[in-house]
């Protein structure tokens, strides 16, 4: 494969990863907190268990949580607050 | 022998194993005299630290399953000591990291992910947040 054939693929991985990212899901916890999901590209981060990872964040604190599936997106706000206690 | 008002056998006297000990990090006095009181209010026992390197130590040392430090703390080994004691798996596969930082920008929050935290709980919290989030790490907390 020629430099330039795999640039263009790094960067074509790059945007689809930085697209991942982009997406996200809000929902209210039963204590009436909102929290923004999102996943995370974890390659570099030290300990990472995965390449992923998800990130519940609200406005007093931020989870990370290894452990789901790749339909978070569609599950209901009971599972997404089951989820977000995964570690 | 020191006597014991409790007696042998009941079921308060038998082994509840007590709360894992949590190292807390902060390079601040004042800020890591109100972490450790909200956690030692909340049952857990608790030493503190200030120091990088010395943490790593007594870590390494110790069966500490979790660590909750501020954010920016030096260290010999990595770019912080966040960092430093993430990226041990070998030695400390089962280390939890809570960060609790007066630090809470969107750069720092980012910058404590990318350092390998588990948790993030930006300064000033309420001691039931931080609690909460102590819980869920050591996996005896409830989803709400």
């Amino acid at each position: 494969m020629s430099d330039e054939s795999e640039r263009a693929g790094a960067a074509a991985r790059a945007l689809a990863a930085a697209a991942r990212e982009a997406d996200f899901v809000e929902f209210v916890d039963g204590a009436g907190v909102c929290w923004r999901v999102r996943e995370r590209d974890a390659r570099a981060d030290p300990g990472a268990r995965a390449d992923w990872c998800l990130v519940f964040s609200c406005q007093d604190a931020l989870r990370r949580v290894w452990d789901y599936t790749p339909d978070w997106r569609t599950l209901a706000r009971t599972d997404l607050i089951a989820l977000s206690w995964h570690r | 022998m020191v006597p014991s008002n409790r007696p042998v056998g009941t079921p308060e006297a038998r082994s509840v194993p007590p709360p894992p000990p949590l190292l807390v990090v902060d390079d601040d006095a004042g800020g890591s005299a109100a972490t450790r009181v909200a956690l030692v209010d909340g049952g857990y026992t608790v030493a503190t630290e200030c120091g990088g390197d010395e943490v790593l130590r007594l870590v390494r040392a110790s069966l500490m399953r979790m660590v909750v430090s501020e954010l920016y703390i030096p260290c010999g080994e990595g770019r912080c000591l966040v960092t430093a004691l993430k990226q041990d798996r070998m030695r400390l596969p089962r280390l939890r990291v809570l960060v609790h930082t007066r630090h809470s920008t969107p750069h720092d929050l980012e910058w404590a992910l990318a350092a390998g935290a588990d948790t993030v709980v930006p300064k000033p919290a309420r001691d039931g947040v931080l609690l909460r989030e102590v819980g869920r790490l050591l996996g005896d907390g409830e989803a709400t």
